[in-house]
């Protein structure tokens, strides 16, 4: 039943309802950004249950590897960090990872076929997002740097020019960067190559495209901020179930991206859902 | 939706409901016990650890002109953590008694009526738990296997299994819904449980609806943070005798206070 009023979603509640918290795990220290660097602190934040950071990482555990063909909306979020922060829940879709240990071509792309699609307008459409690095082993003796060739918001193929460099020579794993897009261009739908010219000596990082779905930053340190989806989404209660690869499995996990400070951070949150 | 009593639906319909029938305060102070013992954190495969503590609350009699309880309002406080004010309801009982243990079933969950319709359906769990009864004795990561449940599709005959740490201590609570089989989201009746070891202790099952949460969180510090909330309109009317149960998510046995109002629903 697709949710048209206030009604139906509270009938569909009763039946449809999923509740999942995140019980995070302190991210630790991380870099903060430099204007090389995208000049925005940022990193995610993911459940305890289940993550060794930075190698295994996980989100909501009921979200996590949920079926793309259920269409399970968000009613309510309530989360709580221990610092102020700009938040957003989000899906973290794996594009591949980077070795940035020698120069060329360093990105391994995931077996997963981009673009990833979900339902909308009546068809299945590729979704767009953040093209977003997170280092999950810290780098060192230099701050690397690359270019980033991807698939833009419209589908076109860009050979990208602007620069992203590494924060800092040890960029701590956990830091995160939104890696730069040529002018005009908003949004990716993959990254095809990431190209290092200068290399670091150690490290390497996660590749994601980051997909918003809603607000949920933390406003004063240790208190509950609260994100209505039925308002807060502005038009409908917006999805949370995970899109769909082009062909293969789709590693995707429900966390938090802050932009803030480059101090330990810790999630607490509760999330309420409704499957229509 | 039917046009059944819906005192919830705004403030002028509450208080007048409330000056015409009252409302049912309940307070409690809460202190996990035995309060000098930390429960045990989950193993990977688990699910998110959370702690009961270790009382219900039963909902009160009530008059022939009301169908029965919902929750108004609901206001905790605590040194940190999730907390969630549940509508509990055991399903069954795991005794480790050597082997797999002896499952003695109590009940499906229940038929009741719900906010807002007429008529009376079951009450779909938002988390499935596992919920230590008796200390467990002797039980290395012992798988808890369910071979046999109902989903809220009505599906039986379905199966599951998590690992669980070592001889949790009582009040240590797991929630299984990631670990169910395919896209189920609950369990609403057990058939069979067995465990992969241990001598002694008990664990139950149990569903519950989460009627009001909130978290309570500090930066840090060891401050108690007060924190309120509405109810959710997605309540069962509870009867009397149907149990209210705080759930923690945290692990660390300290104070915590929680209160609520409970409305009466008129037939």
């Amino acid at each position: 039943m697709t949710f048209a009023t206030f009604k139906d979603t509270v009938e569909g509640q009763r039946a449809g309802r999923i509740v999942d918290t995140m019980q995070g795990v302190a991210s630790g220290a991380t870099t903060a950004a430099v204007p090389a660097s995208g000049g925005v602190t940022t990193g995610l934040l993911f459940n305890n249950l289940g993550t060794t950071l930075y190698s295994t990482l996980k989100g909501f555990p009921k979200f996590s590897q949920m079926a793309a063909s259920r269409d399970v909306r968000l009613m309510s979020l309530r989360n709580a960090n221990t610092r102020e922060l700009s938040g957003w829940l989000c899906r973290a879709n794996l594009i591949g990872t980077l070795n940035p240990n020698a120069t060329g071509q360093r990105l391994t792309h995931v077996a997963t076929t981009y673009p990833l699609k979900r339902n909308r307008r009546g068809a299945a459409r590729p979704i767009r997002g953040i093209p977003y690095i997170l280092i999950t082993t810290t780098t060192s003796t230099t701050a690397f740097a690359l270019t980033m060739d991807y698939v833009n918001q419209d589908g076109t193929p860009v050979i990208g020019t602007k620069t992203y460099t590494a924060p800092a020579t040890n960029a701590a794993q956990g830091t995160g960067g939104w890696l730069p897009l040529e002018k005009g261009d908003v949004a990716i739908q993959d990254i095809t190559a990431l190209n290092v010219s200068v290399a670091a000596a150690a490290g390497a990082a996660n590749i994601y495209l980051m997909e918003p779905i809603i607000m949920a930053s933390s406003l004063l340190t240790g208190h509950t901020t609260e994100t209505d989806g039925l308002r807060g989404s502005r038009f409908v209660p917006p999805s949370v179930q995970p899109p769909a690869p082009t062909a293969g499995v789709l590693d995707s996990e429900l966390v938090f991206m802050y932009a803030g400070g480059g101090s330990t951070n810790t999630a607490l949150a509760t999330i309420e859902a409704v499957e229509q | 939706m039917s046009a059944t009593d819906r005192p919830l639906d705004s403030l002028p319909e509450l208080m007048a409901r409330q000056a015409s029938a009252g409302f049912y305060p309940i307070g409690w102070n809460l202190r996990h016990t035995p309060s000098t013992t930390t429960n045990t954190a989950a193993v990977p495969a688990g699910g998110n650890v959370f702690m009961a503590l270790d009382r219900d609350r039963a909902a009160p009699p009530i008059g022939a002109a009301y169908r029965g309880w919902v929750v108004g309002a609901c206001r905790g406080m605590s040194a940190g953590g999730h907390l969630y004010l549940m509508a509990k309801f055991l399903i069954g009982t795991l005794n480790f008694t050597g082997g797999a243990g002896t499952y003695v079933p109590n009940a499906a969950m229940p038929n009741r009526y719900h906010y807002g319709r007429g008529l009376a359906e079951q009450v779909i769990p938002d988390f499935s738990f596992l919920r230590v009864a008796t200390t467990v004795v002797g039980a290395v990561t012992p798988t808890i296997t369910l071979p046999s449940y109902t989903n809220e599709k009505a599906q039986s005959g379905r199966a599951c299994s998590m690992q669980i740490p070592s001889n949790p201590v009582k009040g240590s609570v797991y929630a299984l819904d990631s670990n169910l089989q395919g896209d189920d989201r609950a369990i609403t009746d057990v058939a069979a449980m067995a465990t992969s070891g241990g001598s002694a202790g008990a664990i139950e099952v149990w569903g519950c609806k989460e009627i009001a949460y909130e978290i309570a969180s500090t930066s840090g510090g060891a401050g108690n943070t007060q924190a309120f909330q509405p109810a959710s309109l997605n309540q069962p009317i509870m009867q009397p005798g149907d149990l209210y149960h705080p759930i923690k998510g945290t692990i660390t046995s300290i104070g915590s206070f929680i209160q609520y109002d409970l409305v009466p629903i008129l037939l």
